[in-house]
């Protein structure tokens, strides 16, 4: 049976006349790493803040760890490690000072914890500077440290990279993958960056104004089938006339002066290069091609729900 | 409850502070003194210890409800300019029970610094007075109890009124907004006419301490309920 750190159902949010979250059902399984993609004001940063209990929402559920949140939940909020929105500490407190409230708070009581996390987020230096003295990478390694600080069950990042240098991102990266692996961390990564988000998670979710619009395991995404076969070739009149008068295809297009892609995936490919090949049609490249996670993405973005363009074909 | 009090003092030293208060109490205490005692003609009898109560009263509860509404920036209001609220609130604590302690240690610390600087004040002018007498005759053990009396009713409705303005910072977010209020009722509250204070005024004391305590169940209502964005 599957165990789910977060499950929704039908989440809405409004605020006046603003839908900020339309009937949101998400389902991030335990010990998974799940990347919520969506453009700004896609409503993300919203999603998480209900999930923490800061907003409540107009309507919908909430189960955190397989368990319903209604109001105010500690025991659950305890479990949960977040950096949701822009990081805010007491600036005139410093490094340490501040984490150490934070484990004052969470009543984590652990005398290496801290300067453990001061080494791997590379804070140590700065463990008795005031907050308000620290450059924007340095802070967004503080609150990477402060999420992370108590090894939560579940941890809710929003835009983690930003505003960290190269080093901190393969830090964070290198992280992420540890507290996932090692300890079965369930991590929520939301934000626009597909790259540093296709690099880490199992599934994603697609939430387009305040909708959800697709939820798929990546591993299902890398086995799709072929997309469409990409054909660079130096004489794109003849190919055509091949494809078109001897093996009768018509869904292809040709993409520029050299590139024609194929979209009729049922074709046997080696039955096209074949064709091409006798009749002495010049190939630089024939490539069969799945649809990458950004190319995913974008049609989704043009589309909308994948079901609901299947149920409507 | 305790802890959460604890990490409110680490977050905001607020002893430093009062005892900062606790002196200017003392200081204008004295000063009014000297200067009604240096006075060509006295306009009120202040050789009067009843009077001289009263003036020193008024002194009191103008200074520290100003003091309480520094407090209530600092220890609430702030969290909410520099959003560290969110943060706060993702604690399993509890909403309610992180600002009952904020509002705890503030009404702690404003009672303890009236009363601490009206005894100092107050031995202040007796010490005085035993160097320079301006009193008619001295002060009775049984006249320092009521008097003591007389302070701690004081100091629980100065305590409790000093959480009115918190309802304006809150809803406007505004730290002008709650020290502007914080004044204008301070003022209001310690104004005086022709003799009659309207800070000795126990039914006008009481019904604004009220007010307070409403304030204090509406805001702990208001915080539950808000939702904590950016």
């Amino acid at each position: 049976m599957t165990i789910y750190a977060i499950q929704t159902a039908r989440l809405s949010k409004r605020y006046g006349n603003q839908q900020v979250l339309s009937n949101v059902s998400l389902h991030v399984r335990q010990g998974e790493v799940y990347g919520l993609l969506g453009a700004a004001n896609a409503g993300k940063t919203t999603l998480l803040r209900v999930l923490t209990g800061l907003v409540r929402p107009s309507s919908g559920e909430i189960a955190l760890f397989d368990q319903p949140m209604q109001g105010h939940a500690p025991a659950l909020l305890k479990r949960i490690g977040a950096l949701i929105g822009t990081p805010n500490f007491y600036e005139h407190l410093s490094v340490a000072e501040n984490l150490d409230l934070h484990a004052n708070y969470l009543g984590y009581y652990n005398r290496n914890a801290l300067n453990d996390s001061l080494e791997r987020f590379r804070l140590g230096d700065v463990r008795d500077t005031p907050v308000r003295k620290l450059a924007l990478d340095q802070k967004q390694r503080l609150a990477l440290a402060r999420a992370t600080f108590t090894q939560p069950e579940l941890l809710l990042l929003d835009q983690p990279v930003n505003g960290l240098d190269p080093f901190g991102i393969r830090d964070l990266r290198q992280l992420l993958r540890q507290l996932n692996q090692e300890f079965g961390t369930t991590i929520l990564l939301a934000g626009h960056l597909l790259n540093e988000i296709e690099q880490l998670a199992d599934t994603i979710g697609v939430l387009k104004n305040g909708a959800l619009i697709e939820e798929v395991a990546l591993d299902t995404l890398r086995s799709a089938p072929t997309v469409y076969i990409e054909i660079v070739t130096s004489e794109p009149s003849r190919a055509c006339f091949v494809l078109e008068q001897q093996l009768a295809i018509r869904q292809f297009r040709l993409h520029d002066e050299k590139r024609l892609r194929i979209y009729d995936t049922e074709r046997d490919a080696n039955q096209i290069l074949r064709a091409l090949v006798l009749q002495d049609i010049p190939i630089e490249l024939f490539q069969q091609r799945t649809q990458t996670l950004e190319e995913y993405i974008l049609q989704l973005s043009h589309e909308g729900r994948r079901d609901a363009a299947v149920d409507a074909a | 409850m305790l802890r959460l009090m604890q990490l409110e003092m680490r977050k905001t030293r607020v002893w430093r502070s009062a005892l900062v208060v606790i002196m200017i109490q003392v200081l204008l205490a004295l000063q009014m003194l000297v200067a009604f005692l240096t006075a060509p003609v006295l306009e009120f009898p202040i050789s009067q210890p009843d009077l001289l109560f009263v003036v020193m009263l008024s002194i009191s509860k103008l200074v520290v409800m100003i003091y309480g509404a520094v407090l209530l920036n600092w220890v609430v209001l702030r969290e909410y300019t520099e959003g560290t609220i969110g943060q706060l609130f993702l604690y399993p604590s509890g909403r309610r029970a992180v600002l009952s302690a904020k509002l705890l240690l503030i009404g702690v610390t404003v009672g303890v610094t009236m009363i601490l600087g009206m005894a100092l004040a107050g031995y202040a002018v007796l010490a005085l007075d035993a160097v320079i007498t301006f009193l008619p005759s001295r002060v009775s053990p049984s006249q320092i109890s009521k008097y003591a009396v007389q302070m701690l009713f004081h100091v629980v409705t100065t305590v409790l009124m000093s959480f009115i303005p918190l309802v304006v910072g809150l809803l406007r977010k505004s730290q002008g907004a709650l020290l502007l209020s914080a004044i204008v009722l301070a003022l209001v509250v310690n104004s005086n006419n022709d003799g009659y204070s309207l800070a000795t005024e126990p039914r006008v004391q009481t019904a604004l301490a009220l007010c307070g305590l409403l304030v204090i169940g509406y805001t702990l209502g208001w915080v539950a309920q808000q939702d904590v964005t950016d």
